[in-house]
């Protein structure tokens, strides 16, 4: 699909009914899956002619704007225009190619200063049959940069706003973003932090620190989580101080199983100081056995939420049960910034204060620091962008269900693949659409989707107990984790960009190169 | 030669006749276009005031520039 801008000559000449190739060129590019846009250097002109014609200009706006998405146009495109002989356009050209590496110009005129770009008239353009194609380029996972031109103008705005604010550390972005996710999770308290796994870390420390009234957990203190996930669950064990427990999962979601949670209870006894469950791929564990075991053990439970925001268990949203909830706000996340980024949820107010002590250097105040501290604290700029985002976080899980509502009617009946399930207390969020393959080997299935254009991915290749750290640090394993060795060999995660629900051509492209070796 | 042809809804086609009057060529190809929903048609149909087809836009926004800022 192309990224499109059209000169605001084109949009005038088919709006104001002058010119029939223009229009009859607008109405194909807004029934296309091309990505169409304008830059805010056009505006004027279309809003004088708008009012000229007294338009309902509130009405033309949610129309023409549910197609066309605004550039900004800086003010270091402004510097740069002045350096071409027509500025004006120049400023277009600029702002567009930021946006739009290899995008395409439609305009009328005929020295439209492309800046590299490629340029057509309308009737070129119209009777172009690469932009009647629905295209063949790969078919990625995510498409962060698509998902920033749809939200384009919120970002923007809010970035720039940012930089003007210069309030960069803990400034009232970080404070709103909190209490948005605290109201949105159903929890007292909210502390942005540096990471998802920096959340994990400073959650342990708060708690060794409230129970055991000691900065670190011991060596011999037992953590028990999952082995299927990726390392900075483990990861985070080891730097509270303690060891991990890895106890398989099941092979239905792909979370821990509270069985096995039971048995290894059984053994280790009193070892265990508390469970850390990843809600992995978006789909909730079972909450409803995780606590009850908890609670007759006397043991923590913290939640690695990185990749469940908005998922829930029996109408209750991840991040509300344990102790404390751990998100993730990388940018491949549910909700995702531009950087690293992560949030605890709680409702121990002791444990809160604790964790903004601990992501501030140990202390209410900086030059007073009471516990062995980080610097951890989430970004301005971050809870800015996932502020603007947030909004759209939904939407944006109603669009992966959807996927995954067309990828489980559209592969039912291939008999070697076995597809993710959602338990009736859950609401799977399908961070990923993750499936199984069975009696073939998966990665040459893999390899034939790459041959399509599909990418997938495989979460994770490796469990936690067979990675190097963790053999030269601190494990225990409980059973023979044969679950978590099927999944590692045959799990495979399929695109879900929210934003393909909109174009079926790629979902249906997906599926076509599934069908072709469905034998 | 290509002409843009448009399908009504009850399934004519129609060309467009701006493209049709120069037309010399004995054989013509129509280039039909599917469009579900009009999105001009639907931008149009918020103005209260018909647009003046013939308006020359180029002197029209010299003059508002030139009203607008040269007093």
């Amino acid at each position: 699909m192309a990224k499109i801008l059209v000169d605001i000559n084109v949009i005038l000449d088919a709006v104001l009914n002058r010119d029939e190739i223009s229009s009859a060129l607008l109405d194909k590019l807004a029934d296309s899956h091309h990505e169409l846009f304008i830059t805010a250097s056009m505006v004027a002109i279309l809003d004088y002619f708008l009012n000229k014609y007294n338009a309902n200009k509130a009405e033309f706006k949610k129309k023409f704007f549910s197609r066309f998405k605004v550039i900004t146009t800086s003010g270091m495109d402004a510097l740069n225009a002045l350096s071409f002989e027509d500025g004006e356009d120049a400023l277009i050209a600029l702002a567009f190619r930021r946006v739009a590496e290899n995008g395409l110009i439609i305009t009328k005129d005929k020295k439209f200063p492309s800046n590299g770009l490629s340029v057509l008239t309308p009737e070129e353009a119209l009777y172009n049959q690469e932009l009647s194609d629905e295209g063949n380029e790969t078919i990625s996972l995510l498409d962060l940069r698509k998902e920033y031109r749809y939200l384009m103008e919120e970002i923007d705005d809010v970035i720039l706003r940012c930089a003007s604010g210069a309030k960069y550390i803990l400034g009232p972005e970080v404070s709103k973003l909190e209490q948005k996710i605290a109201n949105y999770i159903g929890v007292k308290h909210a502390i942005g932090v540096s990471s998802g796994t920096d959340a994990l870390v400073l959650s342990l420390r708060a708690l060794a620190i409230k129970l055991r009234g000691k900065e670190y957990w011991d060596k011999d203190d037992l953590i028990i989580t999952t082995p299927f996930t990726f390392t900075a669950t483990g990861e985070a064990i080891l730097r509270a101080g303690a060891t991990p427990l890895f106890v398989d999962i099941t092979l239905d979601t792909y979370n821990i199983d509270p069985q096995e949670i039971k048995k290894a209870l059984q053994t280790y006894g009193n070892q265990v100081v508390g469970i850390l469950p990843v809600h992995l791929y978006g789909h909730p564990c079972d909450m409803d056995e995780i606590m009850d075991i908890a609670h007759k053990a006397g043991i923590f439970v913290v939640e690695d939420c990185a990749q469940s925001l908005g998922a829930s268990w029996d109408g209750r949203q991840t991040g509300s049960f344990g102790e404390t909830g751990c998100f993730s706000f990388f940018p491949s996340k549910p909700l995702g910034g531009f950087g690293d980024g992560g949030m605890v949820t709680t409702n121990d107010s002791e444990l809160a204060e604790t964790i903004r002590m601990l992501r501030t250097h140990g202390g209410r105040d900086k030059n007073r620091p009471e516990h062995i501290g980080y610097n951890a604290r989430l970004d301005t700029l971050q809870a800015a962008i996932l502020l603007a985002k947030l909004e759209h976080l939904d939407e944006f899980t109603e669009k992966r269900r959807q996927i995954a509502g067309f990828y489980n009617q559209n592969f039912k009946e291939i008999e070697w693949l076995i597809l993710p399930t959602e338990h009736e207390k859950a609401f799977h969020i399908y961070h990923q659409y993750t499936v199984r393959v069975r009696g073939r080997s998966r990665d040459e299935v893999q390899e034939k989707l790459e041959k399509h254009g599909v990418k997938s991915m495989v979460y994770y290749p490796v469990p936690l107990h067979k990675m190097e750290v963790f053999h030269r640090t601190s494990m225990e394993t409980f059973g023979d984790l044969e679950n978590t060795e099927t999944a590692v060999k045959s799990v495979l995660s399929l695109p879900v960009e929210p934003l393909y629900w909109g174009e079926k051509a790629i979902l249906k492209r997906v599926r076509n190169s599934f069908k072709g070796d469905s034998r | 030669m290509k002409v843009i042809a448009k399908r009504t809804e009850e399934g004519y086609l129609i060309p467009f006749s701006g493209n049709l009057k120069n037309i010399q060529a004995d054989e013509v190809e129509l280039y039909v276009l599917l469009i579900k929903k009009s999105f001009t048609e639907e931008l149009r149909k918020t103005f209260k005031k018909a647009p003046n087809r013939k308006l020359n836009l180029r002197e029209e926004w010299r003059k508002h520039l030139e009203e607008k800022y040269c007093g």
